[in-house]
C-alpha cells in the first residue's frame, strides 16, 4: 500500500490498511495471456509485461486464457469490425444507376428542348436526398439496360414524342415521370 | 514504431491513435496496458467474471469508437476510469431493472452475487472485506473501491466520479468506518 493511503487510514484509526487486498475472486487461468496472444495474432502487435499494479491482484483466479482472448474479441469489435466495413453492393448498383439515369433525363431534356445542358451541373444541384428517395421509391421499375443503350426510344417516332410532350410539356419533371 | 506499451506515455499513444498508419497499433497497446486494472475495478463493481468480460468489452469498443474526440487536457486514465464506471453502473442498474428481485433485495444484489461465487468462504478474511465493501451504498463502495485497492489520488477520483474532492474524501472515511465496523462485528 502507498505511503499516503496508509497515512490517511493511519489517520483515521482504521485497522484496513494492515488487512490483505488480495482479491479472493478467480479468474480463469491465462485470461490476460491468452487474450495478449490473439491480438498478437490479429495484429501483429508488440505486447510487453504486465501493467504496474497487477500483481498485488494476481491472486485473484479468471478463466484460463481470459484477457489474450478478451484482447483478441475488442480487437475484433473495434478494428477488426471497422476492416470491415465495406459499402453495400447493392448500395453502389442504387448509385450508379441514379447518376445513369439523371444523366439520360438530363441529357434527354437538352436534346428535345434544344438547349445545352451540364449533366455535371445539374446533378451537383440535386441532394443525396432526393436521389435516394427518388431511387428508393421508383428505381425498381426502371429498365437500366434500355436506358443505357437509348433502346428506350427505339421504334418510336420523333413527331410522336413531340406530340406527346407538347401535350403532357417539355420540363424536365415530366420527362422523368413519364421515364419512369 | 511502436515497442512495448510500457515505453509509451498516453500523450503518445493518444498522438499515434490519431495517426490512421499508427491507429491500430496505438489501440492495441492501449488495451494491453490498461486491460488488467479497468479489468479488475470492473469486477469489483460487478463481481462476476462474465459479467465483467462483458463490461471491459464494451468499455474498449466505446474507447475504440471516442478517442478521437478525446480532450486532451483530460488524463486518459482517469478517462477510462470514468467509462469503466459509468458501464459498470449501468450494468448494474439494468440487471435491478430487469431482475424479478424485490427493492429490498436490490440493496444486497452486490452482496448476493458475491455470496454466490463458487469459492466464496466468509471465514476467510479476503471474502470478509469483500463482504463489508458490497453492504455500502453504490457510490461509496466505487469510492472505496478506487481509494483502498486502486489507491486513485483523491484529485483523479475526482475527475473519475465528477465529484469534489471534497465530497469524495468525506465519502470515503465513512465507508472506511462502515467497512471496519463490518468486520469487527464478525
Amino acid at each position: 500500500m502507498k505511503k499516503e493511503t496508509a497515512d490517511e487510514l493511519e489517520a483515521l484509526g482504521s485497522s484496513l490498511q494492515h488487512l490483505s487486498r488480495k482479491m479472493p475472486f478467480s479468474v480463469p487461468e491465462g485470461y490476460f495471456g491468452q487474450m495478449t496472444a490473439e491480438v498478437e495474432s490479429a495484429t501483429c502487435g508488440v505486447i510487453g509485461s504486465m501493467p504496474k499494479g497487477a500483481k498485488s491482484q494476481q491472486p485473484f483466479s479468471m478463466p484460463e486464457g481470459y484477457f489474450e482472448q478478451m484482447t483478441a474479441d475488442v480487437m475484433s469489435k473495434t478494428v477488426g469490425a471497422e476492416k470491415n466495413r465495406t459499402i453495400p453492393f447493392v448500395y453502389l448498383r442504387w448509385v450508379a444507376a441514379a447518376v445513369l439515369v439523371i444523366a439520360v433525363g438530363v441529357g434527354m431534356s437538352g436534346l428535345f428542348n434544344g438547349v445545352n445542358v451540364s449533366t455535371a451541373g445539374s446533378l451537383a444541384s440535386v441532394s443525396d436526398k432526393d436521389i435516394r428517395t427518388y431511387l428508393s421509391e421508383d428505381m425498381p421499375t426502371v429498365d437500366i439496360d434500355k436506358i443505357a443503350d437509348n433502346s428506350y426510344l427505339d421504334g418510336i417516332d420523333t413527331k410522336e414524342i413531340e406530340s406527346y410532350l407538347d401535350e403532357n410539356g417539355w420540363d424536365d419533371d415530366v420527362l422523368t415521370e413519364n421515364i419512369n | 514504431m511502436i515497442g512495448t506499451k510500457d515505453l509509451i506515455d498516453d500523450t503518445e499513444l493518444i498522438v499515434l491513435f490519431k495517426v490512421k498508419q499508427s491507429r491500430e497499433r496505438a489501440f492495441k497497446v492501449l488495451v494491453e496496458k490498461y486491460r488488467q486494472r479497468l479489468y479488475w475495478h470492473i469486477r469489483r463493481m460487478v463481481i462476476v467474471h462474465t459479467d465483467a468480460d462483458d463490461v471491459i468489452q464494451n468499455v474498449f469498443i466505446k474507447v475504440w469508437k471516442n478517442l478521437d474526440g478525446f480532450r486532451e487536457e483530460s488524463n486518459l486514465y482517469t478517462w477510462l476510469y470514468r467509462i469503466a464506471t459509468n458501464e459498470s453502473l449501468a450494468w448494474i442498474a439494468r440487471q435491478k431493472k430487469f431482475s424479478s428481485v424485490s427493492i429490498d433485495a436490490e440493496d444486497d444484489f452486490v452482496l448476493q452475487r458475491l455470496q454466490a461465487d463458487r469459492d466464496f468462504d466468509p471465514k476467510k478474511i479476503e471474502w470478509k472485506l469483500q463482504q463489508a465493501v458490497a453492504t455500502l451504498p453504490e457510490k461509496q463502495r466505487t469510492v472505496f473501491n478506487l481509494r483502498y485497492f486502486d489507491e486513485m489520488p483523491y484529485v483523479e477520483m475526482s475527475e473519475v466520479l465528477e465529484t469534489s474532492v471534497g465530497a469524495l474524501k468525506a465519502s470515503y472515511h465513512h465507508a472506511v468506518k462502515k467497512v471496519e465496523d463490518y468486520i469487527k462485528a464478525g
